[in-house]
């Protein structure tokens, strides 16, 4: 009989190399306690959580949590069909609602999770005729989506506007083009320059889509994301967004102004066949949506303890991106080190993401930090002892030469 | 940029084999041809490829559709896909 698993064998080798340098699994991290938004026990080791793309530190949030338990008691564990048969709650339609009035825009759709929310929405959006062109960074579920859709796939180099004038040059001028990027991508952490690829987007009639996933509730004044913040959100077709991250649970969404976009709840194969949200995280992502449409001290909160964070990591002298977000990624010297790194920093109490190719920009190892409004000032200043005490072995070249 | 008459399948492999050995992060155990697969032989990554296409699009003045890349395993399968993406600019 051949080996059905034989295929992964060089995957299974990385894998057991990496085990072997880092001395654990890092892709295997066991959280054994939560103790709070931004604290948890791992490995023994009481940890300051810096890789929960927690932005808004709502996980944990009171009414959050009583919504939530109100409604799994009304409303059972779960609803044990798609939003097309038994799925279709009050509480899905009323949360749809809440986020059109959120983004002040039309209609919205409701998906499952935000990786479905792009694999369903772009599979079903461009058809055979039209052409998608996104940023060659863009999150996996957006490749995903896109290899689902019969349209023809193009990429444009990561954040250049030119490139992407130049490649919609080229296309047909009837037909359809969609033109996908992302608010704060998620590894380097750098915004995309979201004016320009509007401007390049609608001079040749092309739709716009930005996946706002680590940008709602971090950008712009009303917390909407980069479309509200670069001025642009009236050229933006769609916004695609999650709840995993500011909103503090599970589910994704698209938005837009679209008159059409409902007919999307009978194409969307990952709306159509799959269990819709059950009603707690419905209830808690109501929830905490209203806060952060209510507070927005809650992202001044979190823009001051990104001050704290990326201008420490930059005055220790770690390679960090010019862009200043939440999500900070710090470029490793080599696979080696990167893994040394975060395994040293777990022990010093801190975790942080470790990042590695082939899911990273130039093949580099990332360690990725996420900060949040959550963290206190105490907290972020042992993250950064931390990484103080850190800097010599990660840049062991640096020290010599400094002596 | 390339014009249309210069470019002839072994051009394309002799470019491909190239930018491969730059773009593997350990070389190849055996010399690249035209015959070599991309994803059993050498095992190059879904990062390998996209720098692999911005080179090809690049020298050629193409854009290459993704979708058109999911079959293709061998480095002439992907020199044919450019000869026919460049003939249809």
């Amino acid at each position: 009989m051949p080996d059905i698993f034989q295929k992964f064998d060089p995957i299974k080798q990385l894998h057991n190399s990496i085990v072997e340098l880092a001395g654990s699994d890092p892709l295997g991290v066991r959280i054994e306690e939560m103790q709070s938004g931004t604290r948890a026990k791992i490995r023994g080791y009481d940890c300051v959580l810096m890789g929960s793309n927690n932005y808004l530190g709502l996980t944990f949030d009171e009414d959050a949590i009583r919504a939530s338990c109100l409604a799994v008691q009304a409303s059972g564990t779960g609803t044990t069909g798609s939003r097309a048969a038994n799925g279709s709650y009050a509480g899905h339609q009323d949360l749809e609602n809440l986020i059109t009035e959120f983004y002040d825009r039309k209609k919205a759709v409701l998906f499952t999770t935000g990786y479905q929310a792009n694999v369903g929405f772009l599979s079903a959006i461009a058809g055979k005729d039209d052409y998608i062109l996104i940023d060659s960074e863009s999150h996996a579920s957006i490749y995903d989506g896109c290899k689902l859709s019969a349209a023809t796939v193009l990429h444009f180099r990561h954040n250049d506007p030119e490139d992407l004038a130049k490649r919609l040059r080229r296309l047909p001028k009837d037909a359809n083009k969609l033109v996908v990027t992302e608010g704060i991508f998620s590894m380097r952490g750098d915004r995309a320059p979201l004016k320009e690829i509007v401007t390049a987007a609608k001079a040749h009639d092309a739709y716009v889509m930005v996946d706002e996933a680590h940008s709602l509730g971090v950008l712009g004044e009303k917390g909407r994301g980069l479309a509200e913040e670069a001025g642009v959100e009236d050229q933006v077709d769609f916004i695609l967004g999650t709840f995993s991250k500011s909103v503090g649970t599970i589910g994704g969404f698209c938005v837009s102004n679209h008159e059409e976009l409902d007919v999307v709840r009978l194409a969307a194969r990952a709306y159509l066949f799959t269990a819709s949200l059950p009603p707690s995280v419905v209830a808690s992502a109501a929830s905490t949506l209203s806060r952060i449409k209510n507070e927005p001290a809650l992202r001044a909160k979190l823009w001051r303890n990104t001050d704290i964070v990326y201008d420490g990591l930059k005055r220790l002298g770690y390679d960090i991106g010019d862009d200043k977000n939440p999500v900070i990624g710090i470029f490793m010297p080599s696979l080696e080190e990167g893994l040394r790194a975060w395994n040293s920093l777990l022990e010093k109490g801190v975790y942080v993401n470790l990042a590695l190719p082939p899911a990273t920009p130039d093949g580099v190892c990332l360690l990725r930090c996420s900060v949040g409004a959550g963290h206190s000032e105490a907290q972020l200043h042992e993250v950064l002892n931390a990484f103080e005490a850190l800097y010599d072995e990660v840049y062991p070249a640096r020290r010599i030469a400094a002596e | 940029m390339t014009d249309q008459a210069e470019v002839s399948l072994t051009g394309v492999v002799e470019f491909i084999c190239n930018e491969l050995n730059n773009i593997l992060p350990e070389p190849a155990t055996a010399p690249l041809t035209a015959e070599t697969d991309m994803t059993e032989d050498i095992n190059v990554d879904s990062l390998g490829v996209m720098n692999l296409v911005f080179a090809l699009e690049e020298k050629y003045d193409i854009a290459i559709p993704l979708n058109a890349l999911s079959d293709i395993r061998k480095i002439n399968e992907l020199a044919e896909l450019i000869l026919k993406v460049h003939s249809e600019r």
